[in-house]
């Protein structure tokens, strides 16, 4: 497995965060979080990520414990939180090259490489303060793919992209899972999830509420919006 | 050590890539040039100006002053808040503490990066204030030179002390330029609070960044010594410890 998680809890001051999440994923899964927003999806990637500590719980990121041994378990992970984090003052290269530092396997073609990758070698140049939000978004996939992660967390991906954008994100998860990775990536759109996922947790108030595999959701549902309104009891009466 | 050097490097480009930190490098440069073209026409002028007693005598040791308890603070100030409080209030922050580097070494990067710039400032003023005396002042014996570098070597613990007070504080702070005014606020206070209060002055760390001149020249008893280095050493270790601590359980 390349991520377990049992009975992951983290509750804010205000009440919300991620109660009790457990789930696993395996190389080649892409697991979609689909709930609205305030549900507990970024709350439990920030977790797995190390950007907030669960007050109850485990993370084993490649069976690694990801909550006492931070730095061994982030070897593993590429991820994409909310915004992409990036220093507006410098360029996209070098944006790349201070990630780049922190893994002895990367190199300056390793980074050529996930420039090409997600179309912004012409812009390599370019300060990051001057690009647009989707351009932004591709720098910030790069960031999350650069180190070739086991596992890569993607938080609402394709928020503030065009169409084209949107079907670029896609194809970049695919291709990474067809690589070997395991993916998590959240949305609140069911279409984005269904169109990727191989398998689909709905999460609802803080909790996980369903878990099930997207050629089980095909054939019992009429759409994943459907399963999604079951889990939740929010149904059409 | 490899994850702590990555951030190291990191932290210090940042700073670096800002073009207002070299802006303020060749401002310190600007700073010595005009003290010494001064200095050379006014050779061991001192006076006194509201309280503040002005040396323009054009050695290293002539402009230390200024740039260890203003200029040198206040660029500390500027450098934890743009790491820490800035990052944090512009969600930069994520960018590292993604990486695969423990929270206390990125901690320590950030203040490590810090202290090397107010080193760097340091050593800079040192060699133009050394070379332009050499040109326009009486000129420095060998002796007089080793004794001014010892006195910019000794003037770095104190600073790192003030660095390790600044990034804890910086570590609350929700606005960069909000925190940079508290920092000197704080700072103005621990340098005027000894003057009103002469007990507060053995406590406060700050009394202590003037601490070179102790050292360079007849040195005071043993245990007076040791008894200012512990105390610089035990607010170091506990602004150390305490921030980094507190950054380790900060979410981003």
């Amino acid at each position: 497995m390349v991520l377990e998680l049992e009975n992951v809890t983290k509750i804010y001051k205000t009440g919300r965060g991620a109660e009790d999440i457990s789930f696993a994923l395996s190389p080649c899964e892409i697991l979609g979080l689909l709930g609205p927003n305030g549900s507990g999806k970024t709350t439990t990637m920030k977790a797995i990520s190390g950007l907030v500590q669960p007050t109850g719980g485990n993370i084993r990121i490649c069976g690694i414990d990801a909550i006492i041994f931070r730095e061994k378990a982030l070897q593993h992970v590429g991820c994409l939180i909310e915004a992409p984090a990036l220093y507006p003052y410098t360029t996209v290269r070098r944006n790349l090259q201070m990630a780049a530092r922190f893994y002895p396997d990367v190199n300056e073609s390793r980074i050529d490489e996930v420039l090409q990758l997600v179309h912004m070698d012409r812009y390599a140049n370019d300060k990051i303060s001057v690009l647009s939000l989707g351009m932004r978004q591709r720098v910030g996939l790069a960031l999350a793919l650069l180190s070739k992660p086991a596992l890569l967390i993607l938080d609402e991906p394709a928020n503030g992209l065009d169409i084209e954008g949107m079907i670029f994100v896609r194809e970049a998860v695919k291709q990474a899972a067809a690589d070997g990775a395991a993916v998590l990536m959240s949305s609140h759109l069911a279409n984005e999830i269904q169109l990727v996922a191989t398998r689909v947790a709905v999460m609802h108030e803080s909790r996980l509420l369903g878990l099930a595999d997207m050629d089980e959701i095909n054939e019992s549902f009429e759409s994943l919006e459907d399963y999604f309104l079951k889990m939740t009891g929010s149904g059409a009466e | 050590m490899t994850a702590f050097y990555a951030a190291y490097r990191n932290e210090t480009d940042k700073l670096l890539l800002r073009k207002k930190y070299i802006g303020f490098l060749i401002f310190g440069a600007v700073i010595c040039v005009i003290w010494a073209t001064v200095g050379a026409f006014s050779t061991g002028f001192m006076g006194t100006f509201g309280g503040v007693t002005v040396n323009l005598t054009p050695t290293p040791m002539g402009v230390l002053p200024l740039f260890l308890q203003i200029i040198v603070p206040l660029l500390i100030f500027m450098g934890v808040t743009d790491l820490i409080t800035t990052e944090g209030g512009e969600h930069t922050m994520k960018a590292m503490a993604t990486r695969p580097v423990e929270r206390y070494k990125l901690y320590f990067a950030k203040l490590s990066a810090v202290i090397t710039y107010a080193a760097v400032y340091l050593a800079c003023v040192f060699v133009i204030s050394t070379v332009l005396n050499q040109l326009l002042g009486r000129g420095l014996t060998i002796g007089e030179i080793f004794a001014a570098l010892a006195s910019y070597a000794l003037t770095l613990p104190p600073l790192a002390v003030l660095a390790g007070f600044a990034a804890l504080a910086a570590l609350f702070g929700r606005s960069g330029t909000l925190t940079m005014f508290l920092l000197v606020v704080a700072y103005l206070a621990m340098n005027i609070l000894p003057i009103l209060f002469p007990v507060l002055s053995e406590l406060l760390f700050t009394s202590y960044l003037g601490w070179h001149r102790l050292w360079v020249g007849v040195l005071p008893s043993a245990s007076r010594l040791l008894h200012m280095i512990a105390i610089v050493a035990g607010y170091g270790v506990v602004f150390f410890i305490a921030g980094s601590f507190i950054f380790d359980r900060k979410e981003y």
